[in-house]
């Protein structure tokens, strides 16, 4: 409301246009430390997870599909809006006797949101039996808000009949 | 002051200058555009009903220099480095580009935290958390990047700085970066 001078100021007002609007700041919303606020629309803010996960178990596939390894992940599940970055992280080795056949590292997306996992936004390695270990970053649009759970998934590439390794892998997830 | 659930006005009530003051003033006061210091921040949680501005920072190294050791150590010039505040966690994003003499030989990146006024180690570097080259051939360039969030940290100062070592050989590394996300 904007005052004009000589009007009543009602109790409804006050507490329309400073309880109500108070409550929607971003102190009457924080909840838990380490998280942090979005906007999540006209006038409207969410407080948001970063949240993070990590498989050091050395395992392997030889799937040419995403597949999860024995150790289920790394995954997390948090509440987010129709976005979130999302970032992974592996050491991957291929076979030493299949020098060209790629490695994937890559995620998928389950609960309110169904996304399988993609090359696009994998890691992917191509050094035959030498490991590196890096991460990939990715702004993932189009999520149904909700709670989400993100998990990675792991493949090898065309021509793959030797199972590659996977190890010290990190999901690490910034909701929005 | 800290922040005070509004009152709900009730008809009639006086409204005194000491409920204003609480009830306005104050949560006022704890909202973000009264937080806000630096261009570029982002707000985060310090504990229910308190927020903060914690800035982004980075810090770059171009240079293009070697090691050979086999435990994590700075190169000639040290870094990069980022003291920054944070409440319990950090998201940490460095990479570098990377390479090493010798085929089939490992060339990693790694960060730990740092006492910011004494330089003493608070979270060595690790190879858990580390870009990796395996280079081959010998001399194989990447360049990458590694994300790696730091939490059960203890709110304050700290400062965050790359290390580098090799598995054999002599690693090089050139435009390293490392920046810091304090949420």
């Amino acid at each position: 409301m904007t005052a004009v001078a000589n009007a009543v100021f009602t109790a409804a007002e006050y507490n329309s246009y400073v309880r109500d609007n108070l409550l929607e700041t971003m102190p009457a919303k924080a909840t838990t430390a380490g998280r942090w606020f979005v906007a999540t629309g006209l006038n409207s803010i969410a407080e948001r997870q970063i949240a993070t996960n990590t498989v050091d178990t050395s395992e392997t596939t030889s799937s040419t599909s995403y597949t999860n390894l024995t150790t289920t992940g790394p995954a997390v599940t948090v509440t987010t809006g129709t976005k979130a970055m999302v970032f992974i992280t592996a050491q991957m080795t291929g076979h030493a006797s299949e020098a060209t056949v790629e490695t994937y590292a890559s995620y998928e997306v389950s609960g309110a949101t169904s996304s399988s996992a993609t090359d696009a936004r994998a890691i992917v390695n191509d050094v035959g039996a030498n490991d590196n270990r890096i991460s990939v970053g990715s702004l993932h649009t189009g999520l149904t808000a909700g709670s989400n759970t993100f998990t990675m998934k792991y493949k090898c590439g065309t021509g793959a009949a030797n199972p590659h390794t996977f190890l010290r892998r990190t999901i690490t997830v910034m909701a929005l | 002051m800290a922040w005070t659930a509004p009152m709900t006005a009730v008809a009639t009530q006086v409204w005194t200058a000491s409920a204003f003051n609480t009830h306005v003033r104050d949560n006022l006061n704890e909202t973000a555009p009264a937080k806000a210091t630096t261009d570029g921040s982002i707000f985060t949680v310090t504990a229910a009903n308190s927020i903060n501005d914690a800035p982004m920072l980075q810090s770059t190294v171009a240079a293009s220099e070697t090691t050979t050791s086999t435990t994590f150590a700075n190169l000639t010039t040290v870094g990069p480095s980022v003291t920054v505040s944070v409440n319990t966690a950090a998201t940490v994003i460095f990479g570098c580009q990377m390479s090493n003499s010798s085929v089939d030989t490992t060339a990693l990146m790694s960060v730990g935290i740092y006492d910011v006024d004494t330089g003493s180690e608070l979270t060595a570097p690790s190879d858990t958390w580390c870009q990796q080259n395996d280079g081959s051939p010998a001399n194989s360039v990447e360049r990458g990047m590694v994300a790696h969030r730091f939490t059960g940290l203890t709110s304050g100062s700290y400062t965050f700085q790359a290390k580098y070592r090799v598995g054999a050989g002599t690693g090089a590394f050139s435009e390293r970066y490392l920046f810091v996300i304090p949420a």
